[in-house]
């Protein structure tokens, strides 16, 4: 019964012990900065094309006027801004702030206070916008929702020009976080979810089986960007190509972690995606989904590619050399 | 994973949390990822609300207002279960002022660019689609009070939604009279392409949709 008892507390030690690790361990911004500075553009393009149409998505007569949209979430707890606004001149103005905010957002500026509202705008864009939303929404506004979480602008942003100004010469090595490694870890955790939910969807459906389903989506007339229709003499490639999506995508939260496993995981969410992007002219989805990819690439390798200032880079490199500390407290460092 | 930094951290500099701040920050941890993991979960345990697991239900439930709020509500169905026909939708406008009529299609290529502009309009008829309610309730429909006030409702909205893109149209083009119709595009299955050697945008692929009647199913 004792032994029983041991093996149950050590079983528990170790999963507390894990769980520390995982969720508070410090990590480097570089691959947060990174991701903040796409989804960031991608936020203000999305936002900018708005802009071409504004009048006629978010207008008195627009395509859903103002109180449907809130109407079809009444009795929820959705919200936004745009709910109680429709005159053109309110409009211009609240949409060009939104810019504003996005673009400052993608530069890294004020970047504690743009991600919040950066955040707050694509949810509210998109409880207004009911109705022509896609994948694209939800992935990017998850993604907006993390990088509030840690410090996105540590690098890679005007804040950190400007910090370096101020400090009249070469900066500190940017610090590592713990908030960092939570955002990073929830980006990943959320694409896990994603892509599982995608996967057992399609094994719900009798195409995803029969090897067919691919074919589908590429003769599918209004999603079509490129005719790659010819692919109907190659049957067993299509198949191929249905059965790996499938697949891959239902295991995805189980081979993206081993470290043997990753690089395939992630080669194949670049070709389905780019796929996506090329030939189902979804550039702006299929690309989103990349991005959230990024959350798997570790900082180190994001910093070797982007640091190209030498000084940094040399400093960089001494980083990646130095032994690991253990940075728990001290409480926790006598679990070994 | 390399996401363990060796780059500067310092005890006292605020890096490590305390054992009470990761405490709680587990319990959000815990309660976010419950309601980003349980909505697509209540999407593929209970299609139809209100039908499916009760624990899928109940958790969903008690999260509503963080998952509504933080914009979490979402199924992740992406071209499932089986990738289906595009839903189009065709504006025939009619003129007071001797003006020929004009028919608009959404979406439209040649109209809506970039890409992206296009791919909302596509969306605007998709979801007008998506929430289609029939004009004439089934039989099945008409002897269950629960499943007729939930078709009323349906139809409401549905009607809500069409008249919306009906005065939309009305008012930017100064139409006296908007008649919409819903399109399906059928897919062709491989043997059409190969052996008939059809194309993906002949007109007989085309086919008008009844408002009174559901669409039979398949791709």
């Amino acid at each position: 019964m004792t032994s029983v008892v041991y093996s149950v507390k050590g079983w528990g030690t170790e999963l507390a012990r894990g769980w520390d690790r995982f969720w508070f361990t410090p990590a480097d911004p570089h691959t947060l900065a990174l991701i903040r500075v796409l989804t960031g553009s991608m936020l203000f393009y999305t936002h900018l094309v708005w802009a071409l149409d504004l009048m006629d998505f978010l207008g008195p007569n627009s395509w859903l006027p103002r109180q449907l949209a809130r109407d079809f979430h009444r009795g929820g707890y959705a919200w936004s801004h745009l709910w109680y606004v429709d005159s053109p001149l309110a409009l211009w103005t609240l949409h060009t702030l939104a810019l504003v905010v996005l673009a400052m957002f993608t530069a890294g500026l004020f970047t504690r206070i743009t991600s919040v509202l950066a955040w707050l705008i694509a949810v509210s864009y998109c409880h207004r916008l009911t109705g022509a939303f896609f994948g694209l929404d939800p992935v990017s506004t998850m993604l907006a929702m993390y990088l509030m979480v840690g410090p996105s602008g540590a690098v890679y942003s005007l804040d950190r020009w400007l910090a370096k100004r101020k400090a009249g010469g070469p900066a500190e090595s940017p610090q590592s976080t713990v908030t960092t490694n939570i955002a990073i870890r929830l980006i990943q955790l959320h694409m896990c979810v994603i892509y599982l939910f995608g996967g057992i969807s399609k094994m719900r459906g009798q195409l995803w089986w029969d090897g067919s389903a691919v074919w589908y989506a590429i003769a599918n007339f209004e999603y079509q960007s490129w005719d790659i229709t010819w692919l109907v003499d190659y049957p067993w490639l299509i198949a191929l190509l249905t059965h790996v999506t499938v697949i891959w995508e239902t295991y995805y939260c189980v081979l993206v972690w081993p470290k043997a496993t990753r690089p395939l995981t992630l080669l194949l969410a670049v070709c389905v995606h780019s796929g996506i992007a090329m030939f189902l002219g979804m550039i702006t989805f299929g690309l989103v989904m990349l991005f959230g990819n990024l959350a798997f690439i570790s900082p180190a390798i994001v910093r070797s590619y982007l640091d190209w200032r030498p000084g940094e880079q040399s400093r960089a490199g001494e980083e990646i050399s130095e032994p690991r500390r253990d940075r728990r407290p001290k409480h926790l460092r006598k679990l070994k | 994973m390399a996401i363990v930094s060796n780059s500067k951290t310092e005890q006292g500099s605020g890096v490590v949390w305390s054992l009470r701040a990761r405490l709680v920050t587990s319990v959000l941890l815990v309660l976010h990822l419950a309601a980003v993991f349980f909505p697509p979960f209540a999407f593929e345990t209970s299609p139809v609300r209100g039908m499916g697991s009760p624990i899928a239900e109940a958790v969903v439930n008690l999260l509503q207002p963080y998952i509504d709020a933080a914009y979490l509500n979402h199924g992740y169905a992406f071209f499932a279960p089986d990738p289906g026909p595009s839903h189009l939708l065709r504006a025939r406008l009619e003129f007071a002022d001797g003006r020929e009529p004009q028919e608009i299609t959404l979406p439209d290529l040649q109209r809506h660019w970039p890409r992206l502009l296009y791919h909302r309009h596509f969306m605007l008829s998709e979801h007008l689609h998506a929430s289609f309610t029939p004009s004439e309730p089934i039989a099945e429909v008409v002897q269950d009070r629960l499943l007729a006030e939930n078709w009323r409702r349906a139809l409401r909205r549905y009607t809500a939604r069409k008249n919306a893109i009906k005065q939309h149209l009305q008012t930017k083009y100064g139409a006296s009279q908007v008649t919409l119709t819903r399109i399906e595009h059928r897919l062709l299955n491989p043997y059409e392409v190969a052996v008939r050697g059809k194309k993906l945008g002949e007109a007989d692929t085309y086919l008008e949709l009844s408002e009174t009647v559901l669409p039979e199913a398949g791709p």
